[in-house]
């Protein structure tokens, strides 16, 4: 079933927040969602991954240490973090590149990328052991396979320019994962209760007599 | 010519919940934005089929041909028993839904709609479809209409204004709702450059097919005795709309957008502010607009006490305003900005507001323009500057949030309300934070609060390191890092107030938006929802010529 990009990623934005992140990286993510679905990719099975995989644990264990390569106290880094950390340390791409460390679900990490070539308007090459990608922030183009998992990644400014890919207007979800992200969503949800419903939560019970 | 430049009105004043719950329609609202450019490019109305029963049952099919582009709205109606009708965005049935979508629809378009367009949220769509809402009836004036019509006789005017509408519609989904378009695929096109222009035009479209509706069954019942509904009497009725708490995160949630439409009006304020004399001409446009306001105001009627006295007191504004540009000069430097000074001590806030907006009538030439400014050109997407230095940021705080640093947030009743969503209604809801288990649940609805946690946290850091740095350590502040930055570019974005306060009305936030809608006869059912209507006065499609595209709002004075 085709979703709209603005369900992609309201449902990015929901699951991010129900697995424990903070509403600006679940900002990110649901930005990061839209970013893949504008150009084609669905990134809602590495999303869904990626938020069972750190479900529960501590997201520090997950965030970038700054350093030579900036790698993840608990052995993987987490895309969206590292994603925040590079898009926020994009000026520091006009001096060196950056290497990180081994990621997870990476291909929600090159939307960052995207966005810190537009911020220092240069192209940014990502390079990892099974492939690479080229961005100018607007275009991405994509060699090898965008599913890799678990390997370190290089980002680095480069005089190569991407060729423009159309824009896609669709979503094309995993319908699977994005039944996993629902789980995850409805965690935002409250639980109705004897005592919101007393409260009047919502303000406008009953049947309308105009 | 003087030369002079008047200032902007500050956001720490214009900003605040009380004047943001003040706001009135004005040139720069969204159906006026649509109905001037209906007018002016002379876009044609047709209803193509009408297919409907004695109960008002079938479809129609209404098509709008603009210079570019076709779109048309199916409309399915649906007769509801009475003991269904229900104004809650969680309501499974309608009097009748509706859907606008691109080009015309063929069969096979027919069928699709009809099996998910009645469902609504419960439906699916596609690309085609722009905008999905529903509609039910009046159920006071609704028979009343029927019965007068079908008997030969026009039904009665005071029973007509009292309610003012024959249906209310009780969402309109649109930017990719269900499966619908996005607003990014479309906003490129000039019909749709300003916020809710497809909105706008499927409630304009409802207002004609519910008027063909009361006819049509008027007519099933009366047969050769019934008659149509005095063109007069049509033209007043608007569409009614009740609007509940799921508005009022919206405006929180788009801060960039928000501030595109405070900030196109603040600068149309501007603009006349500067206008170094008036003519006879614009004065007199401003006085007709002032007087015909005396009526939309004593038609407002509000059966809730905070807004009934607001409008009393709006009565007494609008006296006092008349009063003051009796033998006016306008010969006199910059007339308009000394008539907003005096304003600013001599009436209400709604008073004040009121007349910022009138002030804009006589100048289309200097405001309308401004509409094409008011959507977000980032949709949403604001990137940190994470170059910026923590004593930047500080200050931007300083700047944009003083008003939340200076809150004790120690104390219950500044953070008395958590904003949620339950899992029951899947809508938007305000709770009892000290009362409830909903704090694990609580939406970012709360900026001056998490701006103050921020703040906090970055001014225990050296003056000198960089954002990028400080969020490394502190992603908990990364949404509110993100909102001050917004603010430097701006500056009307954030509502400078508490929105969890024990004594925040939410109703305030709905008015906010729905002044820009250009809606009227805000009448709040209790402090978190509200009715209102739109259209009211409009031209019908076919009647909308560029003499009457623009004033409809306001009532003509009676001889």
């Amino acid at each position: 079933m085709s979703r709209s990009l603005n369900e992609v990623e309201t449902i990015a934005w929901k699951a991010t927040r129900g697995a424990g992140y903070p509403w600006g990286i679940a900002e990110e993510a649901a930005a990061a969602i839209r970013w893949l679905a504008g150009r084609g990719i669905d990134g809602c099975l590495q999303l869904a991954s990626l938020l069972e995989r750190t479900d529960g644990s501590k997201l520090e264990d997950w965030s970038p240490d700054p350093g030579e390569v900036w790698s993840a106290p608990g052995g993987v880094l987490c895309p969206l973090m590292a994603g925040a950390a590079l898009s926020d340390h994009a000026r520091q791409l006009l001096q060196r590149p950056l290497e990180f460390g081994q990621m997870a679900s990476s291909v929600l990490f090159l939307p960052f990328a995207g966005w810190a070539a537009a911020r220092i308007g240069a192209n940014l090459q990502v390079t990892w052991s099974g492939g690479s990608s080229l961005t100018d922030g607007v275009g991405l183009a994509l060699q090898g396979d965008p599913g890799w998992d678990l390997c370190g990644v290089m980002v680095a400014v480069s005089g190569d320019v991407p060729e423009s890919c159309p824009g896609a207007s669709r979503a094309f979800p995993d319908p699977q994962a994005w039944d996993r992200l629902n789980e995850f969503a409805r965690r935002v949800h409250a639980p109705a209760s004897e005592t919101s419903r007393r409260f009047g939560a919502g303000g406008a019970d009953g049947i309308d007599d105009d | 010519m003087s030369g002079r430049q008047a200032s902007l009105r500050d956001p720490s004043r214009i900003m605040k919940l009380a004047r943001l719950g003040s706001m009135h329609q004005s040139r720069l609202s969204f159906m006026r934005v649509l109905t001037r450019r209906m007018a002016c490019e002379n876009w044609k109305f047709a209803r193509t089929a009408f297919d409907m029963d004695e109960r008002g049952t079938g479809r129609a099919i209404y098509r709008i041909d603009c210079p570019d582009r076709t779109y048309s709205m199916v409309a399915f109606g649906h007769d509801l028993p009475d003991e269904m009708r229900s104004d809650r965005v969680i309501a499974e049935a309608w009097d009748a839904t509706f859907a606008l979508l691109d080009g015309v629809p063929d069969e096979t378009d027919i069928e699709r709609l009809a099996v998910n367009v009645p469902l609504q949220e419960a439906g699916r769509y596609s690309e085609r479809e722009l905008v999905v809402s529903r509609a039910n009836r009046s159920s006071r004036l609704w028979e009343h209409v029927v019965a007068a019509l079908a008997a030969g006789a026009q039904p009665d005017s005071k029973q007509l204004d009292a309610v003012g509408y024959l249906m209310r519609t009780t969402a309109v989904y649109g930017s990719g709702k269900f499966g619908a378009v996005d607003y990014a695929h479309v906003r490129r096109r000039p019909e749709f450059a300003a916020p809710f222009q497809a909105e706008m035009l499927i409630v304009y479209l409802i207002r004609a097919f519910v008027r063909d509706l009361v006819e049509h069954v008027a007519r099933c019942r009366g047969g050769e005795l019934a008659v149509a509904l005095d063109r007069g009497t049509a033209r007043k009725l608007g569409i009614g709309n009740a609007t509940g708490l799921g508005m009022a995160p919206f405006i929180v949630n788009h801060a960039a957008l928000f501030n595109s439409w405070i900030a196109a009006r603040e600068e149309a304020i501007r603009r006349v502010r500067s206008v170094p004399t008036a003519t006879e001409a614009e004065l007199a446009v401003f006085l007709d607009r002032l007087q015909r306001s005396e009526i939309l105001v004593r038609n407002w009627r509000s059966g809730h006490s905070v807004q009934r006295a607001k409008v009393e007191r709006l009565q007494v504004d609008l006296q006092l305003i008349k009063a003051r540009v009796e033998d006016w000069p306008v010969g006199e430097n910059c007339p308009w900005d000394r008539l907003v000074e005096w304003s600013e001590a001599a009436l209400s806030e709604e008073g004040q507001e009121c007349l910022a907006s009138l002030i804009l009538e006589p100048y289309g030439t200097l405001v309308d323009k401004l509409s094409e400014v008011m959507a977000d050109p980032s949709d949403g997407d604001f990137r940190i500057d994470g170059s910026m230095s923590v004593a930047e940021t500080c200050g931007l705080y300083r700047e944009h949030y003083g008003w939340a640093l200076n809150i004790d947030w120690g104390l219950p009743e500044e953070t008395a309300r958590a904003w949620y969503i339950s899992e029951e209604k899947l809508e938007p809801r305000l709770g009892e934070r000290h009362e409830e288990d909903i704090a694990d649940f609580e939406q970012p609805l709360s900026p001056g609060r998490d701006a103050a946690r921020a703040y906090a946290d970055l001014e225990r850091w050296a003056p000198n390191e960089t954002v990028a740095a400080f969020l490394l350590k502190h992603p908990e502040h990364r949404h509110v890092i993100r909102r001050v930055q917004v603010c430097r570019t701006a500056p009307y974005a954030e509502i400078h107030d508490n929105t969890i306060s024990a004594t925040m009305l939410p109703i305030d936030m709905l008015r906010a938006k729905l002044s820009f809608f250009g809606a009227t006869n805000f009448d709040p059912k209790s402090d978190r929802w509200v009715r209102i209507r739109m259209y009211a006065g409009a031209p019908y499609p076919g009647d909308l010529d560029s003499e009457n595209c623009e004033d409809w709002v306001y009532p003509e004075l009676v001889a």
